[in-house]
Parts: structure tokens; sequence; C-alpha cells
């Protein structure tokens, strides 16, 4: 610092008074601007008195809509609420007016309201929820777009686009032994968004039934076609004994845009979604289950990785449950085999087998029309308290089957048992 | 031994202009060089004078100079802003102030005979008669006395008060913290900081300073130089400083020099007063807020101590005294032993412990927050034998660890733990003072963040190594620059330059203009929920992907004594922010540790006007600030339709006013304190509604129900109301045989406003903050 005393008064310092820079009339006007603005001050601070607080944000009433339009549903449900500023509901109707549009021809759908009052009690209402449910149950077909609209008393409306996919097809490629990676796929076929796919799982063992899902996350861009996704088979892991797989199936939602991408405590991220003026979702999707057994080649001379179960309106489905008529008792963990009898050239004959369930049900799909099958069921269980060693307990069942295209086949089976004294207590 | 008071004037050597000129004029005649047409020779030549006309002295090694640390009788504590003035034949040569460790420095003393004189008001004018041989290196410690009776003739006394800072550094002053009404037994500089523009809190509870658009998390406090994480206790008025256990403190509200790193918005360097050392005191207080008790003494061969406890009382009081539940507690407890060696050395030991607990929602019986600090440390200052040179050397441990629990269901805890040595060394190169140091430090953190839906645990841990450098460059005889350099090691390796700059454009002390210029980077941060203004929790961690937060900040400012104690200031102030870490916005009212990195600006204007007189102290500030922060989200495509959103942050303050009045009249103390301040941001729900979720299921909305959610608009698109209080006290002091009683009685909120409040949307209930509060309290101070 230089010479002189820093921060000392200016009129002590120099010694001959102190002048301001702008002399000393300006120092009197200054202090009255002073007073005027301590007096602005006090008088901003003395009108500022509204200490009330609306804490929603200002604007029109929102409504929040949630459903989706399901080509396989009787009836389609819409849930429209409107956004509320406390986590109570009102039980009076919604004063709105919901429709959809078929954008391909003009038909308006007027879609009908029913209040619901559940008794699932919130912890902050005792008295219940109302919920407002619109319905339809005009029949939607695949492919169809419609624009939904909602329109409230207080002229504030939600519009939203709804677009259902075309009809899709599958395959399921299941690894073979030889295929060092034993991974199965899935192939969606004319499809571009998928909501979700599950793989299930169903197990029986000598504790009973058992299941378990493998989910896939919704893809959030339009999908190559084909398009491919690896699938795990998922395993229940319980001790009690030998496990039989009684049933896998697939179950897709196919949607005709994309799909939410939050789930749980990520609802936050989820957009608004498509809903114009509003928030929440409407979807369109097609649902298809599909059973989802084994598949193994008799042969390996094509030295193909993978059996290929294909799925679309034309394949097979077969149903039927294995009885044991003696006894009158469904027979749970019998073998249903079916092997193609004459393969197309050069292809080699697939054997799809599955195992039955506790209700001695089996379930098989993607099988080919006009292919004669070789049908085996065979239940390789014999209690070792007869003979000293574990055997057969039934007689095995062959036969020959043919199907037609697109058939829901059912064949039930009845396998006769060696000894109808031992029947099994249920 | 200091040097014996010598009462007189030496005979002269030389008369003072001939000093200055032996100083000045080489230096001058280079600068005079520049009318010429500059070539890349004159160019190179061009620089070589710019830096001797800045740096003109430093060679002159046959120039005296001197050092000394100047300490008070009465408390044997040293002493700053002690005037230090070195005479020639009754002409003034040379003036210094004392820095916070009493340490005065003066060099490029032509050889000769000297009259050295130290000034402080309320203390006797300290005298030597000296002189100086050619290169002789002078300490010169001495003891100013305390007078009884004012003195008369020159009094010199650094303008001290909140509109006067030298190169960004304010100083406080426990007469200062006095003057502004606490309703307890004593001021206490949390009250006293939230008087100042720029200065930001978000409500009375909680403790959260905001500095010119910074975070909380972001300002730097240290106690005898070891850090403290969270220095400010539940209750808004109060921090672990209070009034009897402050030397003095450092307040800057940016633009800091390099001495200070890891922090980019302010510094509050506090340093606690030692024990005295010549007699046992002691101090009780009670007040329906705190009841807290003092002592100190001496403890042989140069130690002394002193020991502090504070326990509030609010929680068991404030049903009686505001009519509503007030569910706040703190306790905090402090040591100090202090070893002196002469004036020389100094070292001090340290321990301080706080705890804190409170219900932010008084009626929110399962929700709480609390948290901890504790601060162990050693400090000591050791002057050079022989060269020009004081040494201070800091140790010390410190963590702290707080935990928020909502609705009894979600969980959070975080906590920090610090190792700390740091050293830093004032010098003197010719005429040219040098500031250098550097900082060691390892910090531990954890987090356990235990939600409804999940659990995130984390723990990470940083070394830091800086090294920085400072020198403080004449502007001839009106004015210093400062430049300085922060040099990071680690954790991430980095460069901070910073340059202060007074002048004294019209050569007189009282007028100065003041700038400043800086980089500032952070490596560890603090995370709040911003969307809750009363949110205290603070997460610790380390940058997200070893990015500092980064702030280039810059002040221009204009200070003026206009006489008679008034002293009036204007300040501006801008920053520009980068990679400050900023919660992810969410839809959903809940706390996250996702963090996303925003850029922010802030500017703004400080106005600080202060009357100063023997029975009247009176403040007013105004503060204008603009903070707005930018940031980039993907799910801001799909809620608001693009991905960037800016917005101002829940603690832009538009404008803030304070007036501060203390008065003595007829006896009596009365003291009044004004605030006013515009509504803070928050964000706006949109309102709740039912939401399904359809990420691995199609419920059906036909016979489902969905899950009940709150829905938020746009970060902080909202303002609250504005608040403003006044606060008063009416003390008056007693002499009793053994000491001082001093009755105050007093109301904070006098007249009842409903300000700062915690709002449940989920219930729509509103609790308001700090009611009226009528307070009495009762002081006893031994002699």
């Amino acid at each position: 610092m230089g010479d002189g005393i820093p921060g000392n008064p200016p009129g002590r310092h120099s010694g001959t008074g102190f002048v301001l820079p702008w002399g000393r009339r300006p120092r009197a006007r200054s202090a009255r601007r002073l007073a005027g603005l301590l007096a602005l001050v006090l008088a901003t601070g003395g009108s500022a008195c509204d200490d009330s607080f609306t804490p929603l944000a200002p604007g029109a009433q929102r409504f929040s809509v949630w459903g989706y339009l399901e080509v396989t549903r009787d009836t389609q449900w819409i849930r429209i609420g409107s956004l509320r500023s406390t986590l109570l509901t009102s039980g009076d109707s919604l004063p709105v007016q919901a429709t959809l549009e078929d954008l391909t021809d003009g038909e308006i759908i007027h879609l009908r309201q029913t209040t619901v009052r559940s008794d699932v009690i919130s912890p902050l209402d005792s008295t219940g929820t109302t919920v407002h449910n619109f319905w339809t149950t005009v029949p939607i077909r695949p492919g169809a777009s419609f624009h939904f609209r909602a329109r409230g008393d207080v002229a504030n409306s939600v519009d939203a686009v709804i677009r259902l996919p075309t009809d899709y097809r599958m395959e399921v490629l299941l690894g073979q032994s030889w295929n060092r990676t034993r991974s199965d796929s899935l192939v969606l076929i004319g499809l571009h968004y998928v909501a979700f796919v599950t793989a299930t799982t169903v197990t029986v063992d000598s504790c009973g039934d058992a299941s378990a899902d493998q989910s896939y996350a919704p893809v959030s861009d339009s999908l190559s076609d084909p398009h491919s996704t690896p699938l795990f088979r998922p395993t229940p892991g319980r001790g009690c004994g030998p496990r039989y797989v009684v049933g896998r199936t697939l179950s897709v939602v196919g949607s005709g845009s994309m799909w939410p991408q939050g789930s749980g405590s990520n609802m936050g991220d989820v957009a608004p979604g498509n809903i114009t003026n509003g928030v929440g979702f409407l979807g369109g999707t097609l649902s298809k289950t599909i059973p989802y057994e084994n598949c193994d080649y008799a042969s390996n001379t094509l030295n193909d990785p993978y059996c290929r179960l294909r799925y679309d309106s034309t394949t097979v489905t077969l149903m039927g449950r294995v009885w044991d008529p003696l006894c009158g008792n469904p027979v749970p963990r019998a073998l249903v085999t079916l092997q193609e009898l004459e393969p197309r050239a050069p292809e080699v004959a697939k054997i799809r087998s599955i195992y039955t369930d506790a209700d001695g049900r089996f379930w098989m799909s993607a099988l080919v029309p006009a292919m004669h099958y070789a049908m085996t069921v065979h239940r390789n269980e014999r209690p070792a308290i007869l003979t000293g060693s574990p055997g057969q307990e039934f007689y095995d069942y062959q036969t020959t089957v043919v199907f037609t295209s697109g058939q829901q086949a059912t064949h039930d089976v009845d396998l006769l048992g060696h000894d109808f004294l031992l029947c099994p207590t249920r | 031994m200091p040097p014996q008071s010598v009462i007189g004037a030496a005979a002269l050597p030389a008369g003072r202009d001939a000093v200055r000129s032996s100083r000045h004029i080489p230096a001058r005649a280079v600068c005079r060089r520049r009318g010429r047409p500059w070539h890349p020779a004159r160019l190179r030549l061009g620089v070589l004078a710019f830096v001797l006309c800045l740096v003109p002295r430093a060679a002159q090694g046959q120039q005296a100079s001197m050092q000394g640390i100047v300490t008070s009788s009465s408390t044997g504590s040293p002493m700053e802003g002690v005037a230090v003035v070195l005479e020639a034949g009754g002409q003034r040569v040379k003036t210094v102030l004392t820095d916070r460790n009493g340490f005065y420095q003066i060099g490029g003393i032509t050889p000769g005979s000297y009259t050295l004189s130290g000034l402080h008001i309320g203390y006797s004018r300290y005298e030597l008669s000296l002189t100086l041989a050619s290169g002789e290196r002078r300490t010169a410690n001495f003891t100013l006395q305390l007078a009884p009776v004012e003195l008369k003739g020159i009094v010199v006394t650094p303008e001290r008060g909140a509109a006067v800072r030298d190169l960004g550094r304010q100083v406080v002053t426990p007469a200062e913290i006095r003057a502004v009404p606490v309703p307890a037994g004593s001021g206490d500089l949390a009250t006293y900081l939230q008087t100042l523009p720029g200065v930001t809190t978000t409500g009375d509870r909680g403790g959260q300073l905001y500095v010119r658009g910074g975070t909380p998390a972001q300002n730097l406090a240290l106690v005898d130089g070891i850090q403290i994480y969270q220095p400010y206790h539940i209750l808004g008025f109060f921090s672990v400083f209070p009034e009897d256990l402050v030397s003095s403190a450092d307040f800057y509200a940016g633009n800091f020099g390099a001495r200070y790193s890891g922090r980019t918005s302010s510094v509050l360097d506090v340093r606690l007063r030692d024990g005295n050392p010549n007699r046992y005191r002691g101090m009780l207080s009670v007040s329906p807020f705190l009841a807290e008790g003092m002592a100190e003494g001496p403890a042989g061969n140069g130690l002394s101590w002193l020991a502090s406890v504070r326990h509030s009382l609010v929680e068991q009081t404030s049903e009686h005294l505001m009519g509503a539940l007030q569910p706040y507690g703190f306790d905090s407890q402090l040591l100090k032993v202090t070893a002196t060696n002469g004036e020389a050395q100094r070292c001090s030991g340290m321990a301080l412990r706080t705890s804190d607990r409170g219900r932010l929602d008084p009626a929110e019986t399962t929700s709480h927050v609390e948290w901890q600090n504790l601060v162990v440390g050693g400090h000591c200052v050791t002057q050079g034998k022989g060269i020009l040179r004081l040494t201070e050397v800091n140790v010390g441990f410190s963590s702290f660890d707080n935990a928020a629990v909502s609705r009894g269901s979600s969980i959070f805890r975080s906590g920090i733990s610090r190792l700390q040595a740091d050293a830093h060394i004032t010098s003197m190169i010719g005429t040219l003072p040098l500031y250098a140091g550097f900082h060691i430090s390892s910090e531990g953190m954890t987090s356990d963040l235990t939600e409804i839906f999940g659990i995130a645990e984390r723990n990470s841990g940083i070394f830091g190594t800086d090294v920085y450098g400072e020198a403080g460059i004449p502007l001839g005889t009106r004015g210093e620059l400062r430049p300085g350099l922060l040099l990071t090691a680690l954790p991430i390796a980095g460069a901070e330059p910073r340059v202060r700059m007074s002048w004294e454009p019209f050569g007189r002390a009282s007028e100065k203009i003041q700038a400043a210029l800086g980089v500032y980077r952070q490596s560890l941060l603090g995370t709040s929920d911003l969307r809750d203004v009363t949110n205290v929790f603070v997460a610790w961690m380390t940058s997200p992907d070893d990015i500092p937060m980064q702030s280039v900040q810059g002040s221009l400012g204009w200070q003026q004594s206009l006489g008679g104690g008034v002293n009036w200031s204007i300040e501006g102030y801008f920053k520009r922010m980068r990679d400050i870490p900023v919660p992810a916005w969410n839809a959903l009212p809940q706390f996250t540790t996702r963090l996303v990195l925003a850029d922010g600006r802030t500017h703004g204007l400080d106005a600080r006007l202060q009357w100063n007189r023997p029975h009247f102290y009176g403040f007013l500030g105004y503060g204008y600030s603009w903070t707005e922060y930018q940031v980039t989200q993907p799910e801001f495509v799909g809620w608001f339709g693009d991905s960037v959103q800016s917005y101002h942050p829940p603690h832009d303050r538009r404008h803030q006013v304070n007036a501060v009045a203390s008065a003595d009249l007829a006896g009596f103390k009365a003291s009044a304190r004004w605030q006013f301040g515009t509504g803070l941001p928050f964000t706006q729900p949109l309102g709740f509604d039912e939401a399904f979720d359809y990420w691995a299921h199609l419920w059906d909305p036909g016979h489902t129900l969905g899950t009940e959610r709150l829905l938020l608009d746009r970060p902080f698109n909202g303002r609250l109301p504005t608040t403003h209080r006044l606060d008063l006290s009416l003390e008056r002091s007693f002499n009793l045989p053994v000491g001082q009683a001093q009755l105050q009685a007093g109301a904070v909120n006098v007249y009842n406003r409903r300000n700062m409040f915690y709002y449940d949307l989920f219930t729509a209930r509103r609790a308001d903050q700090l009611p009226r509060a009528p307070y009495l309290s009762l002081t006893l101070r031994s002699k």
C-alpha cells in the first residue's frame, strides 16, 4: 500500500477539510434521495403483505388419461381423471365427453362413462377412491388408428392418436445341443414397436408347480423388421427333487407406437406421453401368447444351430390333457412328444416335447399343417416301493396326428396304468 | 522481549521527499519511455519496463526492512488493524496495517534513524526510536496498552464495518456482531452475515447461506484454519460462532485470494478468541432460545484456555412463548487451549463439537433431520528470526454427518470426514509482500440413501494437494495489485489465476475502487434436493466424471468514507459457473442422487451504507441478484418440448434489503433489524393424478387402480411470497460487585409476518416458520 493511512476519514487525513467530489449541495440531495429510497423500501415492505400461497401452477384444468386399445379384448377401457390439487377424489361423475374417431373411415365411437368408488383406501383418503372409466365394446381391428378426444365443461380438451399394430408373426429359435451358446431367440416379423415381452417358465417338482418370468423392456425406437431378441430360459430355483418343465410361454405385446419407458420410481421420467394438453398414455396393442416348448432335430445332418418354430395364422396349436382313466386322475409329468414323420427334404424331422402340468394338461404350438406327427405320451415313473427300482408306471401312448391350417386342435389322451390299485391320492 | 517504548520524535536522517524519490525515480524514468513508436525490440523492452514498473524495488537489496507482531496487553492476543507508522523528522515515511496475526512488515527503508509508532483506537500510542543500517532486517514486536480514556489528537483506526472491504475482504468484529439483535444473551455471526447484501437464506431454519448465487456447499468455512462443513445451527439465528468466542472473522462474498482453495462461492475465515492469559473470566446467559456458558483463564507456562457450552431451549419454551411448538434443538461444545512463546510464536489447539436435530415440519412427527460436526485442530503462527517471514501452519480433522428421515420411510444419510494440513507464509522481497502456501487434504465420503424403491450406497474419497502464491504489487502510491495463482495437483489438476486490485483514484485512502477477477474450481460436491428450499440434507460426493465445478467471477466496486462515521460502498459482480452439479429434474417429488451438470450465470449489485457514531450504529444494505441455471436433460423433451431448460434456482432472491440500527438511549441499548426479500423460486406442482405403470404389465384400467402421484411442472417456475420481518431488542446493563449483568428484552418478527414456511403438497398443509417470538435474556459476565 502507499503512504497514508488506509481508511482514515478524508477530512482528518488531509488536514485541509473534506469536500465531496461533487460538492455539498448534491450531498444534501443525495441525503434526500436516500430518505426517499428508505421510504420506498418501507412502503414496498408494507404493501407486500399478501402472504397467501397457491402452490399449483396456473393454467387450465388438465386431464390425466391412461389406457390402451387391445385387439384381443371385448371391452376397451380408458381411465380419465383431472389433475387435482389434493389426493382426495370426488365422487361426482366427470363432466367429460370422450370419443374415438376411426381415422380410416371417420366413424365416431362415443365412450360411455362408469364412475367407480373403490374400497382401496389411500393413506390420506379414508373414504376410498373414485375413478372414472370410459369404455366401449366396439371391436378393434389390427392396424387401425383412432383419434381420441375428451372434452370437459371448461372448454379444455385433450387429444391423442392411438395406433394399433398390424398383425405380426413370430418365430422362436431354440438352440440345439451342438450350438455352443444354446441361447434362444425371438424373431418378430411385421411389428415395429414392442410394449414388452414376458417369458414364463412353469416347472413341476415334488413341491408342486412353480413359475418364473423374464421380462424384456420396451424398445424405444422403431424396430428393424424382422427384429430378433435373445431369450433366456428362466428356471425357478427350488430344491424339491427333479424338476420338469411343463410349460414355457412367451407373451408379446405389440404396439402401434412407442411405448413408455419408465417404471416404478422412474415413473417421473416417463414423458407425459402422447396426450396433448394432458398427461398420461394411450396405446394400441395386439397381444399374443405362445407356448415356448422344446424342439430338437431328429439328427444333426443340417448342422443347424437352431430349431425354428414359426407362429402365424396358418400354424396349428394343440392342447390336451393326459388322463388316467382307471384312477380317474390327471397324469402330471407325462412327456408329450410330436415328431414330424415326413419332413420336406432337405429338412430334418423336428421333435417337439413338453411335460404335462399338475392337471395333466399340455399345450404345443407352431405345428405345421398337413404334416403327419407321431405323437407319443410317456410317463417314466414307477414307485420304487413296488419294484425295488424306478420303472414305468403307465403304458406308452402312441398315435399319428395331422392338422389343418390354423387349427386350434384338442387331443386328450387316456394313459393306462400297469396296476390300477396304485392310484395316487390327490 | 519487546523493544522498550519511547515517547517523542527522533532526529531525521533525511526528509520525506528524499526518501520517496530514492524509491521511485528509477521506476518512473523507465515508465516514461512510453511515447515512442513500438518495434519488436522496444516491445520486449516495454514488457521489461512494465515488469519494472510493477516491481520497482524488489532488487534493491541494500535497503533495510522491518517486521513485527503487535499484541494486546489485555488479552495477550495479536491485534489486527494496528497502524504501524514509520516516521522520519515528523514526516510519515510508511504506514502499514497489521494483518490477522498482528503481523506487519515494511520493506524498502533507506538506512537511517526513524520513529516507529503503533496506533489503535482505545490503546496508548506506542513509539520506538531506531536506527536501521544498510541491509538490516529488524524485528520489532510490541504490545499496545489499553488506554482508559479516549485518545486526543490523531486517532488512527482502520475503517471497519459492513461497508468497508479491502481486496474483497470484510473484517467482522464482535462489536458489529453485537449490533444485530439476536434472541440470546450475545450476538451471533450467523445473524450478522444474514444482514449483508448478497447473502441469502432460504428459511429461518436450517442455517443455509447462499452467497452471490452460490450454494451452501460452495462456501468455505474455517474455524482457526480448520474447515467446518456446517457452521450454522438448525435455528437460523445461531451458528457455532457466538460473539463471545469470535476474535474476528474474514468474510469474502466472492473473489477471494489464492490462499483459499476448493470452493467457488464465499469464504468465512473465523478466528476464535484465545483464552485470557491474565485472569479467569466467565459468562452465563439464558434466554428462551438458548442457554450458554463460557469460561476462560490462564493455565500457567504461557498457556491459556477457553471453554464454551451452548444448549438450545426453544423446543421447551416455544409452545408457551410463541403458541406453537418449534421442534428444534442444538448443542455445541468448544475447548481451545493457546500457548505462547513471546510474540514470536503462538500455537493453539481446538476441539469443537456440534449437534443439531429437528423437524422442519413440526406436525410431521415421523420426519426429522439431524447433523453433527466434529472439528479438532491445531494452529501455529511462527515469526521468522532474522528474515522477514511469518509462517502459519494448520493441522486438523473435521467430520460432518447428517441424516434425514422422511415420513418414516425414506432415510438418507451422508457423512464426510477430512484430514488437512496446510501452511502459509507471509514474506517480503524488497518492498514486495509475498504470500504463499500449500494445502494437503484427504476427504472420505459415505452416503446411504435408502428410498422407498431401493437403496443407494456410495463410498468415495479424494486426496487433494495444491500450492499457491500471491504478491502485493504497489500501484504507485495509490493502490495495490494482488495477483495470485493456485495450482492444484490433486484430485484434478488445474490452475486458478486470480487477481485483485485496490486503487485510490484521488489519492485518498477513504475513496477506493476495488476490482477482482479470478477462476475458482471445486471438486467436492454437496448435493441437496433443490426442490425443497427447507431441505437441509446435504449428500457430499465427488464430482461426476472427474469434472470439477468451475466459475469465473469478477467484481468492480467503489467505497467511500463521507466523514462523520458514514461509509458507503457499491459493488457489482458477475459469475459464470460451469458444471454445477444439480439433482436431475424429475416429474415426481422425490430425492434423487442422479446428478446433471448445469451452467450458471449470476450478476448482481451490493450497496451498503453505514453510519457509525460512538452511541449509534446504523446499516442499510441493498442487494440485487440474478442467477440462472441452464440444464440439459433428455427428459425435458417429452415434458416441455426442449431438452434445455433455464431456470432460476431456489436461492435466486432478486431484491433484498437489510436495515440495522443500534443506539444507546438513556442507559439502554436499543437495537432493531428489518429485513425484506423478494420471493424465492420454487417448482410448482401440476397436480395429483393416477398413473399406470405399463412397463411390463398391461394393467386394465377397467378393473385396477393405478398409482397416485404428484406431478411437478417446469423447474422453479413459481415464486414464493415476499418476506419481511422486524426484530427489536432493548438492553440494559447493571454493574455487580463481581461483574456485570445484562438484561435484554426483545421480540423476533415483531409484527408476526408469515414468512418462510413448509408446505406439504400431499396434505395441502402450511407450517409457517418463526412466528412472533418475544424473549427475555439475562447474561452475567465476570470482571
